[in-house]
């Protein structure tokens, strides 16, 4: 008996599945995943393009690896990780935004069938967010403002994590090309610690933090009044969400490219910061977070 | 009748049964005694094929078992073994009507049956019956396992140390117990024991076992008057011969007419019994009772002393 | 005897001076504690504390061990539902994006409400019956008492109407990837283990190799199925058309179905084994066939040891489940795995919960239904 229920359950589980050639729609497990994802989906399904929901997969590799084999359509991924996905980590093309895409846009369509949509303005990148009532009144706005402020004196403390602080291509790489150096008493280093810490240290002043280690969309930003800095040298590799489709699928519905293009150019730095917020701090679901933005700019007819 | 016939067991090239012919009749109880290792208990389950003989075969009443599917041939023969192997999932009534369900008496024979044989080995089937194995007492679970044995009439009861697992008084008493049920049946019984006390107490033959052979298969008083070889002399014991040769004997039999003072013996006293009670009670004249229970004569000490020594 | 109790009734009594609530203004945001009269207001304060005192008082006058059971079960529902009555009441004058959870106060009462209901229950050493029908009987009441809305203001149900339709579809996942991979195990692990105490010369080695496969951290089995999975999926026809995918419920499906083997094969085999020669050798001697000795005495013998295997395989499995959502499986899991991306520790409760209410009750179903077993009382 239990083997007869197993059979007909996998057999249904076969048919929901298998029923029609639908557009996978996939993305991480993050909160940006999410609604970049819920985007995607709601976009097409509005085209009268039939998706199937696999939202919020798994991480990275996973996904990635689903839409190589065919399991997923299209997902948003950061041009950024493209640099690992082809193991070229080390070239300095990656900090700059405009080669970053091109590069990963062009690798992947040679080796994969995969093609890069346009991508976001938004970069999520490790970077350093001051308290906007620091920031404001010392006319800090970007990195090189914030490096003359420091070295100028400004009165700062950086909660960040150990191995924001000590790892190479992070605080030591944004130190050496901006010209300023923190001292153990400017910094707060929380052993382990992640954004949500670091940014509830500056946000709160624990410990007179006013200063922390941010990822550039972290949906936390926009309810606790930090300003993150611009990378205005390119010290860090630039990490912008862009829609990434599977060939196959693009040619079967070429108006995809045109569909996505308008809703990814909307989203700026800060637009990213308060839909992820939306999610995180106010815990609205990642689906109606996207439908309100979509309706709000008119993307949706 | 259990016949083998030049039966042997071979295991890694050594015969573990050598080359052993023997004859149970029908209706008595043959105790087969060895030391452990002796092969007695592979010659017991070659009997229910257990054990497949190596060379020669086994019959019973005539007929060779090796012709019978091993299965229908062991629901035929009772088997009893030392650690009782009761069912532990099964009520004692349940365990007690394997072999009837297996082949298929109908419910109500199968129950009848159940309660007879409980009421034979003094179980209360009410109390005993509903109860698990863990529940049994040692004496208990022993009783329930003879009646499993013989629920569906077996001719044959085959029994491995049935009494190796209970204290000395319970033993006794159920060594008593089976040979009275015995002789009520008239069932054949192969009994495995290292006990010859037992051996002697039970067996209307006595088989005893060394490396695989047979040393000496007679009667008990045979074997105590005349042991055939050193290694049977030693298993009887030296020191006890005289007294074992008594325990075999009826005291009514060295009754002559006359009277005596003091407490009459019963009239299943053995001389062994007897010669206990002369000692202890310091009289050297024992008044014995007759079949109705009332003296029928007296047994001296110089009769006892004389019929103590074989020949 | 007493003492023991005494104990648990000091930090009960200090329970009531600590906070009572923890409210936030966002869900992320850092938790400011609430006191009994801050949550509950002075009136309804006063009622609680008598109401506590009550409850003390009577717990040290009263012996029978089934009356401080209903004593200790009332102070834990009713700790619950002044939980939620006191929720409401912060949430009532608050933003929509203000959460109130659960403080410190709360959790110890809860403990020691929970360990006084559970020293009276060891005490009391119910039957199985009854213990099922108790785990019944507290199903029902947590499923009236969620029901009622009497909680609706706590954060985490307040996650859960959020993504109600989610947490059903998510939960009927991790059941069927729970409970179908053991099934699926069991269909294949006891006749393995059957056939291994007949072939005791592979045993070892069998044995050592699913000892191996137990000892992957499940996210890299998870990981190391894709590809396979992902290879028959493409190439073998049908195979997708049955669900097997590299990503999502068929890896997950299968890695808690490699996990689930060696408990439920090793078992059967120590159960088989462990059947004591006498029973075997009687069951023999009687003429029992070696079809009927497997069914009637060998596999009911070693019932309860293969049982065990299937209580702690689907405890295993229906935590283990929860890391199937990293691969897409779905399940509870989902939502333990969005919270800590969204530091969102209400989200994690909201999969964390009832992965654990669900494995505590199969355990105790798993525990009363082998008690049943005939004979087992040894």
């Amino acid at each position: 008996m239990i083997r007869s229920v197993l059979l007909s359950a996998v057999t249904a589980a076969a048919l929901a599945t298998s029923a029609h050639a639908q557009v996978v729609v996939s993305s991480k497990i993050d909160t940006e995943g999410g609604v970049l994802g819920e985007m995607i989906r709601a976009v097409l399904e509005n085209a009268g393009i039939e998706t199937e929901n696999r939202l919020q997969l798994g991480g990275t590799p996973v996904v990635r690896q689903a839409l190589l084999a065919g399991e997923i359509d299209i997902y948003p991924e950061y041009t950024g990780n493209a640099a690992f996905f082809f193991n070229r980590a080390e070239d300095p093309l990656w900090k700059d935004a405009g080669a970053a895409y091109a590069e990963a846009k062009k690798l992947d369509q040679e080796e994969n069938d995969v093609v890069w949509l346009t991508p976001a303005p938004a970069n999520n990148t490790w970077g350093i967010a001051l308290r906007t009532d620091v920031a404001e009144p010392a006319g800090v706005r970007t990195l090189s403002d914030f490096g003359k402020w420091v070295s100028d004196g400004g009165e700062v403390k950086l909660a960040a994590s150990s191995e924001f602080v000590n790892s190479a291509p992070a605080l030591p790489s944004f130190q050496a090309a901006y010209g300023f150096t923190l001292g153990a008493d400017q910094l707060i280093v929380l052993s382990g610690g992640d954004t949500a810490a670091t940014i509830q240290a500056a946000a709160n002043g624990t410990s007179g933090a006013n200063a922390a280690m941010v990822y550039g969309t972290d949906g936390q930003i926009a309810f606790s009044d930090l300003t993150v800095l611009e990378d205005d040298k390119q010290v860090q590799p630039v990490y912008q969400p862009a829609p990434v489709v599977r060939a196959e699928v693009l040619a079967e519905h070429p108006e995809i490219e045109g569909l996505l293009q308008p809703v990814f150019e909307k989203l700026t730095l800060e637009t990213l910061q308060d839909l992820n917020g939306k999610v995180q701090v106010e815990g609205i679901p990642a689906a109606d977070v996207a439908q309100e933005f979509l309706t709000a700019n008119d993307l949706l007819n | 009748m259990i016949r083998f016939e030049s039966v042997s067991k071979v295991y890694d090239g050594i015969a573990v049964v050598d080359d052993v012919s023997l004859t149970l009749e029908r209706g008595t109880i043959t105790a087969v005694v060895g030391t452990s290792g002796s092969g007695k208990s592979t010659l017991l389950r070659m009997v229910n094929r257990l054990v497949e003989p190596t060379a020669g075969r086994v019959l019973l009443d005539g007929t060779d078992t090796a012709s019978v599917p091993a299965a229908d041939l062991r629901r035929r023969i009772g088997y009893v073994i030392q650690d009782h192997g009761l069912f532990p999932h099964w009520t004692a009534a349940r365990n007690i009507a394997t072999v009837p369900g297996l082949l298929g008496w109908p419910r109500a024979a199968i129950d009848a049956r159940v309660r007879e044989l409980m009421l034979m080995l003094q179980l209360d089937p009410d109390v005993i019956g509903p109860r698990f194995p863990h529940e049994l007492s040692g004496g208990q679970a022993q009783r329930v396992g003879v009646a499993r044995a013989l629920a569906a009439r077996p001719e044959v009861l085959l029994m491995d140390e049935p009494f190796g697992a209970l204290d000395p008084v319970i033993r006794q008493q159920a060594q008593t117990d089976l040979r009275k049920l015995q002789q009520q049946l008239g069932t054949t019984v192969m009994l495995v024991t290292h006990d010859m006390a037992e051996a002697i107490r039970l067996g209307d033959r006595i088989a005893v076992m060394r490396a695989g052979r047979i040393d000496q298969f007679a009667p008990p008083a045979e074997i105590i008057a005349a042991p055939a070889t050193g290694f049977v002399a030693d298993l009887l014991g030296e020191g006890d011969r005289a007294f074992r040769y008594l325990s075999l004997q009826p005291a009514a039999r060295l009754a002559r007419p006359g009277a005596a003072d003091g407490p009459v013996l019963p009239a299943d006293a053995t001389m062994a019994d007897a010669l206990a009670e002369m000692i202890w009670s310091g009289r050297d004249r024992l008044p014995v009772a007759g079949p109705d229970g009332h003296p029928a004569g007296v047994c001296t000490r110089d009769d006892l002393i004389r019929a103590g020594r074989p020949g | 005897m007493r003492d023991r109790m005494a104990i648990l009734l000091l930090p009960l009594a200090a329970s009531a001076v600590l906070p009572l609530a923890v409210f936030r203004a966002n869900r992320i945001a850092a938790g400011q504690p609430h006191g009994l009269v801050d949550t509950l207001g002075p009136g309804a304060a006063g009622l609680a504390l008598g109401a506590l005192a009550l409850v003390i008082g009577a717990l040290l006058a009263l012996h029978r061990p089934v009356l401080r059971v209903a004593v200790a079960a009332g102070l834990l529902v009713g700790l619950i539902l002044l939980m939620g009555w006191g929720a409401a009441r912060l949430a009532a004058d608050a933003p929509p994006q203000a959460r109130v959870g659960p403080g410190t106060g709360f959790w110890i009462a809860l403990a020691c409400a929970g360990l006084l209901v559970i020293d009276g229950m060891t005490r009391l050493r119910p039957g199985p019956a009854l213990r099922l029908a108790l785990v019944a009987l507290a199903v029902g009441a947590g499923w009236l008492i969620l029901g009622s809305g009497a909680l609706a203001q706590l954060s985490v149900l307040q996650e859960y109407q959020n993504r109600s339709g989610a947490f059903w579809r998510e939960g009927a996942k991790h059941l069927w990837l729970a409970f179908g991979s053991f099934g699926v195990a069991m269909l294949a692990g006891v006749p393995a283990g059957i056939l291994l105490t007949r072939l005791p010369r592979i045993r070892p080695a069998v044995l050592n190799l699913l000892t191996m496969v137990q000892t992957i951290p499940s996210i890299a089995l998870f990981g190391m199925l894709i590809v396979p999975l992902g290879w028959v999926a493409a190439n073998l026809p049908g195979a997708a058309a049955l669900g097997i995918r590299g990503i999502g419920m068929a890896p997950a499906f299968v890695a808690l179905f490699l996990y689930s083997l060696l408990p439920i094969v090793a078992n059967t085999v120590a159960g088989l084994t462990g059947v004591p020669r006498s029973v075997t050798e009687a069951a023999d001697g009687m003429g029992l066939t070696a079809r009927q000795r497997m069914l009637r005495v060998d596999i009911p013998l070693a019932l309860p040891v293969i049982l065990t295997a299937a209580r702690i395989v689907l405890v295993q499995n229906i935590g283990m489940a929860t890391v199937g959502a990293l691969i897409g499986a779905g399940g509870f899991g989902t939502f333990v795995f969005q919270g800590v991306g969204q530091t969102a520790t209400d989200l994690i409760l909201l999969g964390a919960l009832p992965t654990v209410a669900l494995a505590f009750l199969t355990s105790a179903v798993m525990d009363a239904l082998i008690a049943m077993l005939p004979g087992a009382a040894r």
